[in-house]
């Protein structure tokens, strides 16, 4: 929660970025944002599904395993965003990616 | 005991499985639109890269569709997590639990309330009344207290 947090008070303060440095950093913490309400909206679930089965909030020991699932899980979603967006950008024509078209 | 515990506390397992299901699909959502805004700037021509045009017309957040959209749903979600937790517990399940003071539910209205400033704030950036960013700011407010109230 806290990463998360600090990720979107960097996001805010970094904002567009600067135009004549690279936009990677800035766009990684705007994207940061969703993904860590992905994670805490799945850490919640975690929470539900826990007591779903007993009646307690699940401790930390026992809710790294499904940390390390969820985590896997958005990894997987980023990847095939990743791939998607690749694929989208080898269909253009060589002209359209340098923007002469 | 009451019948809301007599089902392994439900109203405390709705109650997760709400905020985890809203959180998720708020912030898939996000990353939808950005895949969406991604993909319409591939297409359309230009020098920059699409992370650079990307950045240069998405943020600050222009969109008033969008500004509207994220307000109304952040406050109408935690409104209804309020009113959950204030009468859905106390009087729909009847959920006494008997470790649960007061506290308990002040710890959770507190944890809510955050997130209706940021609906709130929101809705002052859409109508103008704010500056850009706000909701923005104000769910970096949200975040960090929240990381307060379970530190």
């Amino acid at each position: 929660m806290g990463l998360t947090a600090a990720t979107t008070t960097a996001s805010v303060v970094v904002g567009g970025g600067d135009p004549d440095r690279s936009p990677t950093a800035p766009f990684l913490l705007y994207v940061a944002t969703p993904l860590g309400l992905v994670w805490q909206g799945a850490w919640f679930l975690t929470i539900a599904v826990h007591l779903h089965g007993g009646s307690e909030i699940p401790t930390s020991g026992h809710a790294v395993a499904l940390f390390v699932l969820e985590g896997l899980g958005v990894l997987v979603l980023g990847q095939l965003v990743a791939v998607y967006l690749v694929r989208e950008w080898r269909r253009q024509r060589p002209e359209e990616r340098r923007g002469l078209v | 005991m009451t019948s809301g515990m007599d089902d392994g506390d439900s109203n405390d397992k709705v109650a997760h499985l709400v905020v985890g299901l809203f959180l998720c699909a708020f912030g898939l959502s996000l990353l939808g639109l950005t895949v969406v805004r991604i993909r319409r700037l591939m297409r359309s021509a230009s020098d920059a890269s699409v992370l650079r045009r990307f950045l240069a017309a998405h943020v600050p957040e222009r969109s008033p569709a969008v500004l509207k959209t994220a307000s109304i749903s952040i406050g109408g979600a935690s409104l209804f997590g309020m009113t959950w937790t204030m009468l859905g517990a106390r009087f729909v399940d009847r959920d006494l639990h008997p470790d649960y003071t007061v506290f308990h539910y002040v710890t959770h209205l507190a944890a809510l309330a955050p997130y209706l400033f940021v609906g709130w704030t929101g809705w002052l950036e859409y109508k103008r009344c704010l500056p850009a960013e706000s909701l923005r700011a104000a769910l970096a407010v949200a975040l960090w207290a929240e990381a307060l109230l379970w530190a």
